[in-house]
Parts: C-alpha cells; structure tokens; sequence
C-alpha cells in the first residue's frame, strides 16, 4: 500500500481526482465527507505514507494501523465514482488490522517495549483474514455464475478480442473460444481457490495457480497494484513455519538478531466470538442483499459495490441531461464535461444513484438563476431536471435507460427498489 | 477436491490442443481481423493526402494573400477569399486528430477556434504587437479570425487603410502555414508508432482514434449547431456562436467535417478509394447491422443539409424545425458510436489505469 499511495501521488491522482473536480458523487448516508480544500487534500495522503510505513515497521502498530484505516476510508469516502473492490478490501483489511497483535513479533514496538513481545498468537487473528480473502475470492466466483458470464463469455469476450493485433498470440485472444476457457477457468478458480488453499495438501498447486492468475489479470487488464496485494495477502494461509523461514531470511538480510518461533493458540473470549460473529454475519450477508430487490442486478446495481463483484460487466452509457423551465418549456441541454470529469462521466452514465445525484447538483446550480444569453436574459425560477439515457450492457445494442419525460428532482435517491428505471 | 483439479486440467490442455490445431484453418475474419490494417489505411491513405492538402492550400492561402499585398485589388482580394474557404474546408479532414504531432501543436485549437472574439482582434491591431501563441489570443486567431477579418463589411478597404490590419492577417496565416508544415514535416516520424498502436491501453493511439473520432462527432454537433441554435440556452439562439458567419460557409463545413468522420469510419482514402475501417472491425465483431446503421445515418447527415435553401444563420432562423429535426437526428446517432461502438471494441474510456471493475 506504501507502493500504491506513492504511486497515486506521483501520478498526480490527488489532484486530478480529488482537488479539481467541481462536484464529488458521495456515498449515500456519507454526503458530509468532504474534500479538503486546495493542496490540503495532499495531507492525507502523505500521512497515509507514514501510516504504511508505520506498519511495515511494526512501530506505533494501533495508531499507524488506526490512522491508516481512518485516511484510507475518508478518502474513498469522497467520490464513489473510484470505487473498486480492492479498495473496499484494503479498508476492510485496514479495519481488521487495528485489532490484530500484527506488532507483536519481528517490529520496532517489541524493541521499544520487550513486554509486548509474543511469539504466539491467537487462531482467530489469522482466521480471520482468511476467511475475509475467502470471501473475496468466493463471492467473486458466485458472482460470475451468470449467463452473460458462463453462456456468452461477456464481458470477457470484448475485453479479449482487443487484443488481437498481440504477434503469434493475437488470434487466440480474438477467438470466442477463448472466451470461454477464461471465463470458465475465472469462475472455477474463484469458488473452489479458498478451499485449495486452506488445504495443506492442495496449498503449494493453489498458490501456483494464485500466481499465475493474478499474473495474467495483472497483464491483460488495467488493474494497478492489487493482483500484487492479492499474491501476497493469500502468503497468510501458509503454515507459521513457512512464515517464520522468511522472517529469518529477513532477518539475516537485515543483520537483526531475533529468537524465532512463532504458535498459534487457540484463544476463547465471548467477546471476540460475539464481535466476529457479527463481521462475519455481515460480510457473507452484504453480498447477497441484491435479492431484496426486483429487476436485473446489471441494470439496476441496487446491491452492486461492497459484494465483490469484480470485472463481471462491460457497461457504456450515453446520458443527455436537460434543464427545463417548466412555464416556456425552454430547455437547457447539459454538456457534462463542464462540471464532471472524464470519470465521473463515465461512472455516472451508467449508474442511477449517480445520475440522479448529478441530476440534484444541476437543479441546485441552475435554481433561482439569471442566465444571460447575450442580449437576452432568463430568470430561471424552479426548473425540472430530465436525462435520456442509453445504455448497453455487455455488448448489446443500447436499450433506453431513463425516459427524459421523468422529472428526476422528483425521486429521492434512497435504497429502495429503482421503479423509474425503463425494463430492461 | 483432486477431480476437480484434474478436470481443470485436462481442460487447459484440451483447449490449447483445440486451440493450436485451430490456427491452421483461419479463415474466420472474427479471428484473422487486425486493428493494424485500420491503422495502416488511415495513416496512408487518409492521413498523409489530408495534412498534405491543407499544406497545398494553407500555402495557396499565403501566395493569394500576398499578391493582394503586391497589388490590393478586388480580384486578388477575392482570390485570397477562395484560397481560404478551400483551406478552410481541408481542414475539416484532419481537426479531428489529436494525437502525435497534431497534440504537439493543438493542431485543431490553433486554427479552428469559433466563435472570434473580435473586440481582442481589433485590440491586437491597434497595439500592432501579440503574442498570438498565448491562451488568450485562441479566440483571435486561425480561420475564425479570418472570416472575420477578410469577411466583414467593407473588409478590403478596412484592409488597405491599415498597415497593422493587414500585418495581422499575415501573422495569423504565418503562424497557420508554420503550424501545418509542422504536423506535415512530424507525421511521418510518428507514423509508425501510431500503426503499431493497436494496445488496449487508454493512452494507446488507437483508443486515442476512436476517443477522438467520437468527441469530434459530438464537438460538430454542439458547437457548429447546437449552441447557435439554443440547445444550450433554453431555445434563446445563439447566432453569434455560428461558425463562419460573415462568409457564411457553416453548412459547408458541417458537411465537409461529417465528410471526413464517414470516410474514417468506412476507412476510405481521402480520394474516395474503399479500405479497412471501424466498420471492418466491427463486421469482424458480427455487428454488421450496427456497422450499416452508423453508415446510413451518417449518408443521411451528408445529404440532407443540401436541401437546405438558404445559409445556415438564416435557415436557423427562418426554418427553425428543420435544423431542429437535424440536430435531433445528429443527436440520436452519437449513443450508436460512442456507446455501441466503442463498447463492442473494448476501449476504455477511463483515464486511469487504475480500473478493475
């Protein structure tokens, strides 16, 4: 993660993403998370590099760990139109994090303080951050047990033939055959991965295959750092032996003495039973809350993020907002790139919470306004605010989205079922 | 647990067997196509000629001009007028780039901002010095400038009164030519690179051509109709936003550019000649109806202002609905290239290489 800020910065992510835009899609009930101004937007970031570096360090373990988990959740917090997955799981991660003894061997905090140096830990430590990477992977994989997915090899499919100019390789990736060996490898590996894992007889072959496919997504897809954080979270389901060998290899490498040995113990407190309970409950629920909701998931996506549903669509959209005074009828037609960026645009086409929030901003900005035309000037009262949307799913030719007759200032953007949404 | 190992097995190896087996008896263009040879036909054989035809005419534009200069008459003044409508009008093949050397010079900014801001214009030639490389001379230079300068009532005799007047107009096709022999001169190094460019990446020039070739579409659509027409606006229109106004050539060059986007699409030289285009690709990817539709509506685009029975100021405001339906339609087609299209080639459009889901 140290590497990955990094990267953000120097990238010139921060400003970019954070600093410029005019307006940020906030997660509902999360509306007053808000950006700091200018370049203090930079602080948290840099911060956050000295909160990863704190618990690569293992030193001042609970307060890296706490500011790491609180400036990498404020500053997904601010825009949903950056979600990922990933990120969702390294602020889960980060969370777990705090509450794990992740200090209490091999780190600067068991110098400073001898006392709290242990090499044992207890089971539920590491149980946990296996079930959650368990998680990632199975849900994933149940997620991709789809028609689109299994019997169309969409999304796969466009994604694969672009790189058909590829020498000697390029046919293969353009062949629908293809497709579907990668498609079907996807889903198999998702679900059954965890399990091969967790087996100490399967686990060397499973992580060859850990490897290799995150080698091949690193590859093909534009996916930054996280097929590395994948390789290296999964090293968890390795024995405390295994572990223990690259500690001492560090440690040779470092020149630092260290007496090692680590034991996992198993450890009972109604506490942590009660409190894990709940994660878990939460986590294996989360996923599956898409049900409680009628119509297609893909065109809807009401239960889409937080359920790790990773590169199982390919989604375009065209959305043309209208600004219309009700008494002349006049309309104003959007052009979006004056207030979102090419991001933004591209994630609000397509998603009905970020449509109608696009839709409030508009109504707030044009509301009570003296538009001047030249000679000619309008005060624009109350206006209503439309959008004709297009989109095409997985390749499909596009289907109407949203009916421009609907008044979007009139339908609250809540959890409810998205009824003004056309039939897919 | 092991079965299902096996079986995964034996499945890779199947299909890389199938798979190496197949490769003798490609035939099927959704296998054999190349995003290359689209490259390689627009490089060729609409690139090249294109940028070469408005060097011939930007130099043509020069010449006229500076036999007005020689001998001011009406005859080489109006020679000048011609030399530019044809510049003007190439221009509108290659506006739409951006990527290679026309990034480098801002090619399509450099000479095809509108509308002019002619108080700035007068006040460069009042003061007889500019920079007009600066952000804020792009609304006082490139043809736009020139509509206005060599256009406008009484233009000549404005002209032959003011030697800063006519220093101006130099200046802006000096820089024009300078700018034209510079993509020219750059292209053919930048070729290469850009036939190669067949990557998935969104900085990669073939997602830059189809990021570019949608963007212009919609680019014509609002700026050279929309906005004038009080899409923008409530209805109010906006006719000092109109391309071209003192000459008014704005049809013409609606047609010309849309001219340009089609033989693109098709992969047509610029002469006419057929070739490999989106639309290959896009038979390739069995979406021959969406290839048509794309052609027909863009067939229709072409034709349809030739009806048209009178410049397009007064057309907006005489027959208000006929530009109206025009535009609707214009508007209708963009969902079937920047969503069809560009979803069915797998381009993202995303910025950030930080995608995933």
């Amino acid at each position: 993660m140290l590497f990955g800020t990094l990267r953000f910065i120097s990238k010139g992510w921060v400003a970019e993403l954070y600093i410029n835009p005019k307006f940020h899609f906030t997660y509902l009930g999360f509306d007053w998370v808000k950006p700091l101004s200018g370049n203090w937007m930079y602080l948290p970031f840099v911060l956050l590099v000295f909160a990863c570096v704190g618990i690569i360090l293992g030193a001042f373990y609970r307060l890296s760990t706490f500011a790491f988990f609180l400036l990498f959740t404020y500053i997904e917090l601010l825009d949903k139109s950056y979600y990922l997955n990933h990120y969702y799981f390294v602020s889960l991660i980060g969370f777990l994090l705090i509450f794990l003894p992740a200090n209490r061997f091999f780190s600067v905090d068991s110098l400073r303080n001898p006392a709290i140096s242990s090499v044992k830990t207890h089971a539920w430590t590491i149980w946990i951050l296996k079930f959650q990477l368990g998680c990632v992977y199975f849900f994933a994989g149940v997620a991709k047990l789809n028609s689109d997915w299994l019997f169309d090899a969409q999304p796969l499919k466009i994604w694969l033939q672009a790189y058909r100019d590829l020498p000697y390789l390029g046919w293969i990736f353009a062949s629908t055959f293809t497709a579907f060996a990668f498609s079907w490898f996807g889903c198999i590996y998702d679900l059954t991965i965890p399990f091969f894992l967790s087996s100490s007889k399967t686990r060397n072959y499973a992580y060859f295959f850990v490897i290799v496919f995150h080698l091949v997504t690193w590859i093909l897809f534009p996916i930054g750092v996280f097929p590395w954080v994948m390789i290296f979270s999964t090293l968890i389901f390795f024995s405390a032996k295994f572990h223990e060998n690259i500690l001492l290899f560090l440690s040779k490498l470092l020149k630092i003495k260290q007496v090692s040995s680590t034991f996992v113990q198993n450890y009972k407190s109604k506490m942590i039973v009660i409190l894990l309970s709940i994660y878990i409950f939460l986590q294996v629920v989360i996923p599956f809350r898409y049900l409680l909701y009628d119509g297609n998931l893909f065109w809807s996506e009401e239960g889409m993020r937080f359920s790790w549903r990773v590169m199982l669509m390919h989604k375009e959209g065209f959305s043309t907002f209208y600004v219309k005074d009700k008494k002349t009828k006049g309309e104003i037609e959007i052009d979006n790139t004056k207030f979102l960026t090419n991001t933004q645009i591209d994630q609000m086409s397509t998603q009905p919470d970020f449509i109608l929030q696009y839709a409030n901003f508009l109504k707030n900005r044009f509301s009570d306004t003296l538009l001047v035309f030249g000679k000619n000037s309008f005060h624009l009262k109350n206006p209503s605010i439309h959008v004709e949307s297009f989109v095409s799913l997985n390749g499909r030719p596009h289907k109407l989205f949203i009916d421009k007759k609907l008044d979007l200032t009139l339908i609250k953007n809540n959890l409810g079922n998205r009824t003004w949404l056309e039939k897919y | 647990m092991r079965n299902i190992k096996k079986i995964v097995f034996i499945g890779l190896a199947f299909f890389i067997l199938s798979a190496s087996c197949k490769k003798k008896e490609v035939v099927d263009p959704e296998i054999t196509f190349e995003k290359k040879e689209i490259m390689t036909q627009l490089a060729d054989n609409y690139i090249v000629p294109s940028i070469s035809k408005v060097q011939t005419d930007v130099n043509s534009l020069s010449t006229s001009w500076q036999s007005f200069l020689f001998e001011p008459t009406q005859e080489n003044f109006d020679a000048t007028k011609e030399s530019w409508k044809a510049a003007y009008k190439s221009f509108q093949y290659v506006k739409m780039f951006d990527f290679g050397p026309f990034m480098e010079v801002g090619y399509a900014n450099a000479l095809g901002v509108f509308p002019s801001d002619t108080n700035q214009i007068e006040n460069n030639i009042s003061a007889g010095t500019y920079d007009l490389a600066t952000v804020s001379n792009i609304s006082a230079i490139g043809f736009s400038a020139l509509d206005f300068l060599l256009f406008q009532e009484n233009a000549m005799t404005l002209l032959n009164n003011s030697t800063n007047r006519k220093a101006y107009v130099s200046a802006l096709i000096s820089k024009m030519k300078t700018e034209t022999d510079y993509v020219a001169t750059n292209w053919s190094s930048y070729s290469s690179t850009f036939k190669d460019g067949t990557g998935t990446s969104s900085t990669s020039p073939f997602s830059m051509l189809v990021n570019a070739f949608c963007k212009d579409y919609e680019i014509t659509k609002n700026a050279k109709i929309g906005i004038p027409l009080g899409k923008q606006s409530l209805g109010i229109q906006r006719l000092d936003y109109l391309e071209a106004p003192k000459s008014g050539i704005g049809t013409e060059l609606i047609v010309e550019n849309l001219k340009g986007l089609r033989k693109i699409f098709s992969g047509n030289s610029l002469a006419g000649a057929s070739g490999t285009g989106f639309d290959d690709y896009l038979i390739a990817l069995e979406k021959q109806s969406l290839a048509s539709t794309i052609e027909s509506r863009f067939d229709y685009l072409i034709t349809e202002p030739s009806s048209w029975t009178a410049n397009l100021k007064n057309m907006m405001i005489n027959s208000t609905a006929t530009i109206d339906s025009y535009y609707t339609y214009f508007h209708g087609t963009v969902v079937f290239i920047k969503t069809d299209m560009s979803s069915a080639f797998g381009i993202l459009i995303t910025y950030q290489d930080n995608d995933g889901d």
